[in-house]
């Protein structure tokens, strides 16, 4: 029951969202809204495999994003490949990027390797920033139709070149997610849940705890980048920035990705997933607020800066009174004794 | 050279001040406050607004930034940090979500630009054929005054006794009747002073602006990790050294090395990871248990 229920959730989800288009109930907005939201829960599952199930976490997810797309990007901006060559040697790099992320982990516990990560990203968005002439800097990198993906150029209508995005972005979800829960589902799974727990113990039953940690930095990373990636080749946005409300190398991110995750429920990937699409949908509820409220109009002219204030205050306090997510908190009943693998959808 | 080494020496003595209250936390309570770096923005915030809004004279403006911030830091630790400092996950997951939180809300409130203060010693002094702003050799003096009370407090008073008790064995220290939660409030409220010291003195020369907690967060973190976390002393004589690599960096389009202001911290990134990689706990730190 319990190895089946996070596929049904998932898979039940992927179903609703794949039968959106031909219901008819989609404006162009929600397109883009269902398609960053459907990144989102990537970003956020690809953490969860680290933070929730490896219990290592990760301050700088968005190192392995940012590094994929910048790649990605660059490539096919530079050099004219196709896309369907960049993106998945932009995965490749953020692979490497995790392989060099996660080696330290033969040595370090606790708090260090929570702290590289961060630094790394913070050093990486420097970079980005003092090699402008080619990065971009700031403003970041913009395509053209040669670097589409999927390829539509400007011809087709707006309707049909987002409801093709969306399709291929419910493609990759897919991808992602189901490889993902298989692989927590499997042996590899429970020796990572148990390095969680006891890294000693794993270690005293003959398992090199080191090896699988990395490899989990290696597979967290290859999720995050081939979603980063995927993400700005997208007609629907086609371009890449370091900061902002579509930046790939930022704090920001990185925080929300944590934020995702913490209100959906540690360590069972559905949750996480489920906690993107809430945090997306929120943060376009929330940005349009100041439109509809008067008082709040002052706000508008502010940007989206507040919008993440506020998610990052829904944080801090949902750790201190719901430390295993908000979902898992507010629905108790349908969870499993001692676990958190199942959560409502 | 002479300039860079002078330049290196004043600078050192705020990145060992920053340095002191983030190792401070760690020693004490285990928390490794990714806060810290905002605490020392919202000193110089708070004073530009004493001085520049309230009109208060300037140096009240600056002890006012000061004394707030220790203030901020223990009310931290009271409803946000005491709750969660058992996990370690939850501390960086939740001190990190209040530097940012810190950060766009100063950018709500004073905008996202940069902000200038004027300095309480205006004038020029020239050291050894260098000319030296009278703020820096200020910054210096006070920044070893307070490491010196600092140090004093924590080895000759009763309470630093408590506190270095609390550090050792947080468990023997409750023991024999030590008030952890208070020796914590204390401990932030301490850390917090040196953050925000070392806050007014970073306002200058580039001034304020949001994001100006990033790189001292940086240079701490290189600085801690390479003098080992928790260990005081190490802290100091890393802090030098990270210091004279920054400033190294920082002039170094004067000896024609192509560097400069927008590579700080870079360095100190590098060297915390190779450390990290070779030695984990650090020049003088204690193996980790």
């Amino acid at each position: 029951m319990r190895r089946t229920a996070a596929y049904a959730i998932f898979g039940v989800g992927l179903l609703v969202l794949a039968a959106l288009p031909p219901l008819g109930v989609l404006s162009t907005a929600s397109y883009s809204l269902l398609i960053t939201a459907c990144f989102f829960a990537m970003y956020a599952m690809s953490w969860d495999l680290l933070g929730g199930y490896t219990g290592q976490v990760v301050l700088g997810q968005a190192l392995f994003i940012g590094t994929a797309a910048y790649a990605s990007g660059l490539l096919s901006l530079e050099l004219g490949w196709s896309p369907l060559a960049t993106i998945p040697l932009g995965t490749l790099a953020a692979v490497g990027v995790g392989a060099l992320i996660g080696a330290p982990a033969a040595r370090l516990r606790g708090p260090y390797l929570a702290l590289v990560t961060l630094i790394a990203l913070i050093a990486a968005s420097k970079l980005v920033r003092i090699f402008s002439d080619v990065t971009g800097g700031s403003s970041g990198l913009i395509f053209t139709p040669e670097n589409f993906f999927p390829p539509l150029g400007y011809s087709v209508s707006l309707e049909v070149l987002y409801r093709t995005s969306y399709y291929y972005t419910l493609g990759l979800l897919a991808v992602v997610g189901l490889g993902l829960l298989g692989l927590v589902r499997s042996r590899w799974g429970v020796i990572l849940t148990a390095i969680r727990e006891d890294e000693t113990a794993v270690e005293a039953s003959g398992i090199n705890p080191a090896k699988f940690k990395i490899a989990a930095f290696m597979v967290s990373a290859a999720a995050a980048g081939l979603a980063g990636a995927a993400y700005v080749h997208l007609p629907t946005l086609a371009g890449v920035q370091p900061g902002g409300a579509n930046g790939v190398l930022s704090l920001d991110l990185s925080l929300l990705i944590i934020v995702a995750c913490v209100v959906g429920g540690l360590g069972s990937l559905a949750g996480p997933a489920i906690g993107a699409f809430l945090i997306v949908v929120g943060r376009e509820y929330l940005s349009t607020l100041p439109e509809q409220i008067g008082f709040l109009s002052a706000l508008q002219q502010q940007g989206q800066g507040w919008v993440t204030l506020i998610f990052l205050v829904v944080l801090v306090v949902l750790v201190q009174v719901a430390p295993r997510g908000l979902l898992p908190t507010l629905f108790p009943h349908r969870q499993t004794t001692g676990s958190q693998r199942k959560t409502p959808a | 050279m002479a300039a860079i080494l002078l330049f290196a020496l004043l600078k050192s003595a705020l990145y060992s001040l920053v340095a002191l209250g983030f190792t401070l936390l760690f020693g004490v309570g285990g928390v490794l406050n990714l806060a810290h770096g905002a605490l020392l923005m919202l000193s110089a915030y708070l004073s530009y607004t004493g001085f520049a809004i309230l009109g208060l004279p300037l140096y009240v403006a600056l002890a006012g930034g000061v004394v707030l911030t220790a203030g901020l830091a223990a009310t931290l630790y009271r409803t946000v940090i005491g709750r969660i400092q058992h996990s370690t996950t939850l501390t960086l997951i939740v001190t990190l979500a209040i530097a940012l939180v810190a950060q766009q809300a100063i950018a709500l409130v004073f905008g996202a630009s940069s902000l200038t203060m004027p300095s309480p010693a205006p004038g020029v002094t020239t050291i050894a054929g260098v000319t030296v702003p009278n703020t820096q050799i200020v910054a210096f003096v006070v920044a070893w005054l307070a490491i010196g009370g600092f140090w004093g407090f924590i080895e000759r008073t009763r309470f630093g006794r408590a506190i270095r008790a609390t550090a050792m064995d947080a468990k023997g220290a409750a023991l024999i009747g030590i008030h952890a939660r208070q020796v914590f409030t204390w401990t932030w409220a301490l850390s917090g002073a040196l953050a925000g010291l070392a806050g007014i003195f970073l306002v200058y020369p580039s001034g304020l602006d949001p994001r100006m907690w990033v790189d001292p967060l940086v240079i701490a973190f290189a600085i801690v990790i390479l003098g080992g976390l928790g260990s005081l002393k190490g802290s100091i004589i890393a802090a030098y050294l990270v210091g004279f690599v920054e400033t190294l960096t920082f002039y170094a389009p004067q000896i024609d090395i192509p560097l400069g202001a927008q590579w700080v911290g870079v360095p100190s990134l590098v060297l915390t990871v190779l450390i990290l990689i070779v030695r984990p706990q650090g020049l003088f730190g204690r193996p980790a248990t």
